[in-house]
């Protein structure tokens, strides 16, 4: 069966179809190729969310408190896609990003505040990717100095040189790597009937609610609900150039891309609940890494490492690219990975500058990067839910999208109550941050 | 040659979206700024003000961790 694209033209803007295009032979498999020709934006971004800071907060919650927050994950999963969903429907509809919407329908004042806002969490979360690439390189003894430049180097030559759809296929496939996370869940041998009870029924940790309890609970939904991902999805949606009839499809690569990456989370979880049985104390996952090897052999702890170094290489690429679409879209710079850096230099600068100073910053000695850490994970947790009012209100934009995109009923009593669990939690956030002894301490 | 081109006729073509026609997409340019209820706008200012607030504080607060303000400092 052939399948196989002809490409009619090299210039994106000039492609032409129908002319190109594959026969399929079994026409039952049109769905599924449409499918697999649409799938991209809603894996990468769900499952880039498992960074650095998700494999340091998820493994946290597993080494503290076992597998008694999995339910917490399973909480996430339809909140994350219904949020998720509604930026493919708005990338769709429009063929443009969620910042040029922000500036087009709310004005200056709100553009540049979301821009600004959204330019330093990313540059504040792409240090902590660094350090992250940092710490497990060490472990593996490879010398900071030399990981994270290489890094740097391989993340800007993927993005820089070889268009969309390479830069696509290579990310899925860094995304399908965390396959790898299931594996060594299964090697530490978690009890399975608690891990099932847990799923499903929340129950008191040993300890109760403490200020430690609330403040993972928060990290580990502002880890898997972040505002880059609303700016980033919508410009990958646009740049793939989706039509109106692949909503479905896209819809359904934000599900598989939400439910794999909850998996993935649940996986982190179980290896931290390793260390949790074990007694195990630790700063960082990667400390993890090396005291489960004791325990369960030398793959649970290159295993770890590797994947804390891919976990963070694809919270770069991606929180870097949604940096760099949203600012090429607000400039009205060329913005697109089918342009090459001659076609679009703005765009590949801004993400050439985010990756490099991030990976300076990091190897600066002494940086203040517990501060670093603890002011992006404030300030995600801060910011979230009012880029979902904006979110909302577009998508209530009866004006702009028409009767057939706008939010239905339910959607906008799901959307708003979702935001009030993020204003409540946001709150809850600051006022722990403000009066740290409102919780008892753990 | 009859049972070919009833052949090719059940074949199902597929396009990939980046090399198919372009759509003339739902935009915004030309639509002006979103009408917006006095209540929108109301709720708008305040959480103009929450963010301001919000980010205030926590400024303050990583400050202060960094010891600007002469008391606990962390490293």
């Amino acid at each position: 069966m052939p399948l196989l694209l002809e490409k009619t033209s090299n210039t994106p803007d000039a492609v032409r179809a129908p002319s190109s295009g594959i026969y399929l032979r079994a026409p039952r498999l049109k769905g599924l190729v449409t499918f697999l020709m649409v799938m991209g934006p809603g894996l990468i971004v769900m499952e880039a969310d498992n960074d650095a800071g998700a494999v340091s907060a998820y493994t946290q919650a597993g080494a503290q408190y076992g597998t008694h927050l999995l339910w917490v994950l399973l909480l996430l999963l339809p909140i994350t896609y219904l949020t998720q969903e509604m930026v493919a429907r708005l990338g769709i509809a429009t063929g443009e990003g969620h910042a040029a919407m922000i500036y087009r329908r709310f004005g200056r004042w709100w553009g540049n505040f979301s821009l600004i806002d959204l330019q330093v969490t990313n540059f504040l979360t792409l240090v902590t990717e660094f350090a992250g690439i940092s710490l497990a390189a060490t472990k593996l003894g490879i010398p900071p100095i030399i990981a994270v430049p290489t890094t740097a180097v391989g993340l800007i030559f993927l993005v820089t040189s070889g268009g969309y759809l390479r830069w696509e296929r290579i990310t899925i496939g860094l995304c399908l790597l965390d396959i790898t996370w299931f594996v060594m869940a299964a090697v530490v041998r978690p009890h399975w009937g608690d891990v099932a009870h847990n799923s499903f029924i929340p129950t008191r940790p040993v300890g109760g609610v403490t200020s430690g309890l609330v403040f993972l609970v928060i990290a580990i939904v502002g880890t898997t609900i972040a505002p880059w991902q609303l700016f980033f999805q919508q410009s990958c949606v646009a740049d793939k150039k989706l039509r109106f009839s692949d909503l479905k499809w896209s819809r359904l690569d934000t599900a598989v891309g939400a439910v794999f990456t909850i998996i993935v989370a649940g996986a982190m979880m179980l290896v931290g609940d390793a260390g949790f049985r074990h007694g195990i104390t630790f700063v960082d996952p990667g400390q993890l890494a090396v005291a489960l090897e004791a325990h369960y052999g030398p793959f649970v702890k290159t295993g770890m490492l590797l994947m804390m170094i891919n976990a963070a290489v694809l919270g770069t690429m991606a929180i870097s690219l949604s940096s760099a679409w949203a600012y090429g879209e607000v400039r009205g710079w060329p913005h697109s990975l089918h342009r090459g850096i001659k076609e679009a230099p703005g765009f590949y600068a801004v993400f050439v500058l985010c990756v490099g100073a991030a990976a300076g910053i990091v190897l600066i000695p002494n940086a203040p990067l517990y501060l670093i850490i603890l002011g992006v994970q404030v300030l995600a947790g801060v910011m979230l839910p009012s880029a979902i009012v904006f979110l909302q209100l577009l998508l209530n934009d009866r004006e702009l999208l028409g009767e057939e995109f706008v939010n239905r009923p339910w959607n906008n009593w799901a959307n708003w109550t979702v935001v009030a669990v993020l204003f409540a939690l946001s709150l809850v956030l600051a006022a722990q941050v403000a009066l740290p002894s409102l919780f008892p301490a753990s | 040659m009859i049972k070919m081109e009833i052949q090719e006729a059940e074949r199902e073509f597929v396009v990939h979206p980046m090399f198919d026609a372009p759509e003339v997409k739902r935009s915004g340019e030309g639509l002006g700024l979103m009408h917006l209820s006095p209540t929108v706008r109301c709720c708008l200012f305040g959480l103009r003000a929450y963010l301001f607030a919000m980010v205030g504080m926590l400024g303050y607060h990583l400050l202060d961790l960094a010891g600007l303000f002469g008391r606990h400092a962390i490293h």
